[in-house]
């Protein structure tokens, strides 16, 4: 389901989403029971394990990092989810519609509901480096997708 | 693969609530455990001890292989012809060996011979304690969990979980599972410590991409950029209504205990090089090393690259070397094994054996034993840690061969290619300093080919008796420092 809800969310194929060393199926291949599947034919595993592994937050968050960056990659061209961002500027200011307008659509896609004042503010604070000064709108768009969708909320519903 | 599952996201949500209030139950019951080995604090590396119990599949049986019965033994008035005794030349009792094994049998079919039994005694007879039991189910998936459990005398809990349990605070991949059917399933223990709970893994070659959240990922966000992600996304979680609500659920606790606490420390330990099997191209591996172990590995393996069933012994030992484990479970599997055109790995590994008894028992012992060989001869090498202080990694190492059951011990008439069914007798090998090697622990009729018991306490043969699973379970507890209630005392096994 993380990898369809990633999918939908991103507007990238499941194919697409993330490959492990440039040619295997980050989900299928190599993260498909962290990630709560199983192998029946492989392995006799009839069902998923009970509970998330403790690998299950890493497996997570290279699929999602390498979702979101492809995400960011294609939107230089296309834009399908940060339609509000330059991303070839700097991020925009916290008090923008296009910062306002990206976070919403980050949460209305992941997690289906807007979000409250005290995530706006935890996410503005990705809009500025180490001192203080504005980062590249991409990274930010990057920096912002992987953090919602690796919450636990987008991991549990 | 199946990606349709019944631990999906929403259910593990429809979960949380239920457990926050088996959580509160849970605090008012006492604990099923006085468990003086279970405490919150870890183990000291020098006391720990490491469980590897590899998985011969399909039902090894021990006449086959290490309790073989000679033709001239069957008493008179039985009919050898149609016993599954072996003619005396095919038996070999090497050195000063008390066990005895089977030759290489003449003719394997279409399954290639690879590694002798009778190499492998040669070699390791010292070593290795055979005893004999019988089991209660011949249903495979049944008989493999309950040669993990114990057929339950531990209260469910698996051999691994309990060794896990008892050593493995701290170690984050303690109990690491590379099984297959039943010896993949989790124990029923519902006390289990999480840290204690298996580590699945499927593919071993890979599997130290797991170990790292972010290297070797295609993306704009360098590591530094990466922290910063993450601790944003701490703070996302302790301020979403969803992070309040459900901040006390055990099951969301647990993931972030994982996440903020077991993944920074694999990443600090630099496991995804550690573990690194794959030697890949492309830029992606390029961020990426290969475990400083690999050559050591492939002369040890030689089949590494292409056969998972030594992938999954390297990785055993490279868990465990490198203090990241102290349980690991390898299981052949059910899908054939090539070598090129070669035959290796029998379909059914050694369920195979319904079809070619003789020949899938050779073959699928001989490719049991070679990566048994290879792992006692790297646990032998090695300190422990790379610490010389530490003493070998063999000197607190235990190999249990677990097997599902026996296979039957008749034959038709006369015959040397014929299938066998089930059998609930059978027996056990096992290797380790800590018990007492080269020696057999109960006995076979050889009017019958059935199994008998021993003695717990002084380990004398006892014709009529029979030991079960769960003295095998007490002897590798035993052995470990693992203590429970109903433990079998099985003194006469353990090193004087």
């Amino acid at each position: 389901m993380l990898e369809q809800d990633l999918s939908r969310a991103l507007e990238l194929a499941p194919e697409e989403l993330c490959t492990e060393l440039g040619s295997y199926d980050c989900v299928d291949d190599i993260h498909l029971v962290a990630l709560g599947g199983h192998d029946p034919f492989g392995r006799g595993q009839y069902a998923p394990v009970a509970k998330p592994m403790v690998t299950t937050p890493l497996a997570v968050e290279r699929v999602v990092l390498a979702a979101c960056s492809e995400r960011v990659a294609r939107d230089h061209d296309e834009r399908a989810v940060f339609t509000a961002l330059e991303l070839d500027g700097p991020a925009p200011a916290a008090t923008s519609d296009a910062f306002i307008e990206t976070v919403d659509a980050l949460y209305q896609r992941l997690l289906s509901r807007d979000p409250i004042d005290a995530e706006y503010e935890v996410l503005a604070e990705l809009l500025v480096d180490d001192q203080g000064e504005p980062v590249l709108a991409e990274r930010f768009a990057a920096e912002a997708c992987v953090a919602v969708a690796t919450t636990t909320e987008f991991i549990f519903i | 693969m199946s990606k349709t599952t019944s631990c999906s996201r929403r259910r593990m949500l429809a979960g949380l609530g239920g457990l926050v209030g088996a959580a509160a139950l849970g605090a008012a019951l006492p604990p099923r455990r006085a468990a003086a080995e279970e405490t919150d604090t870890t183990v000291d590396p020098a006391d720990r001890r490491l469980l590897f119990v590899v998985c011969a599949s399909g039902g090894a049986s021990l006449i086959d292989s290490f309790l073989p019965v000679s033709v001239d033994e069957v008493p008179d008035g039985v009919d050898a012809s149609t016993l599954n005794v072996y003619p005396s030349e095919l038996i070999a009792q090497p050195g000063a060996s008390t066990i005895r094994c089977v030759r290489p049998i003449p003719d394997t079919s279409f399954l290639t011979p690879g590694y002798a039994i009778e190499t492998f005694l040669e070699a390791h007879y010292e070593s290795m304690t055979v005893l004999t039991h019988e089991v209660t189910s011949v249903n495979h998936n049944v008989a493999q969990k309950r040669a993990m459990t114990g057929a339950g005398i531990n209260g469910g809990r698996t051999i691994a979980e309990a060794v896990s349990a008892r050593y493995g605070l701290g170690m984050p991949l303690a109990n690491c599972n590379m099984g297959y059917d039943g010896y993949l399933e989790p124990g029923t223990d519902r006390y289990l410590p999480s840290h204690a709970r298996a580590e699945v893994i499927l593919n071993p070659r890979t599997y130290a991409l797991s170990t790292h959240g972010s290297r070797g990922i295609t993306s704009p966000l360098d590591e530094a950029s990466f922290e910063r992600v993450r601790a944003a996304r701490g703070r996302l979680d302790q301020v979403s209504p969803f992070g309040i609500t459900y901040r006390d659920s055990p099951l969301r606790q647990d993931y972030v205990r994982a996440r903020d606490e077991v993944g920074p420390q694999l990443e600090s330990m630099d496991a995804i090089t550690k573990l690194m099997l794959l030697d890949a191209d492309g830029p992606e591996a390029a961020q990426l090393g290969l475990s400083p172990m690999l050559d050591t590995l492939r002369a040890t393996f030689p089949q590494l690259d292409s056969d998972i069933w030594q992938q999954q012994s390297a990785l055993s030992f490279l868990l465990s070397f490198f203090g990241l484990s102290c349980a690991n479970t390898v299981a052949l599997e059910f899908n054939p094994s090539f070598e090129g055109d070669d035959l290796v790995g029998a379909p059914l590994a050694f369920d195979y054996s319904h079809v070619l008894h003789r020949p899938s028992q050779s073959v699928m012992w001989g490719r049991t034993l070679q990566v048994v060989d290879g792992l006692v001869k790297l646990l032998q090498s090695f300190d422990y840690l790379g610490d010389p202080a530490l003493g070998k990694m063999w000197d607190r190492s235990l190999i249990y061969v677990a097997t599902d059951f026996g296979r039957d011990k008749n034959r038709p008439f006369g015959s040397e290619m014929f299938g066998t069914g089930h059998h609930l007798n059978n027996g056990s090998l096992l290797l380790s300093p800590m018990l007492q090697g080269n020696r057999v622990f109960g006995g076979v009729d050889p009017s019958t080919l059935l199994t008998y018991g021993f003695d717990r306490q002084t380990g004398a043969p006892e014709p009529g008796t029979l030991m079960r699973e769960g003295d095998v379970y007490s002897l590798v507890a035993q052995a470990m420092g693992v203590d429970f209630p109903g433990r079998r005392d099985m003194s006469a096994v353990l090193a004087g």
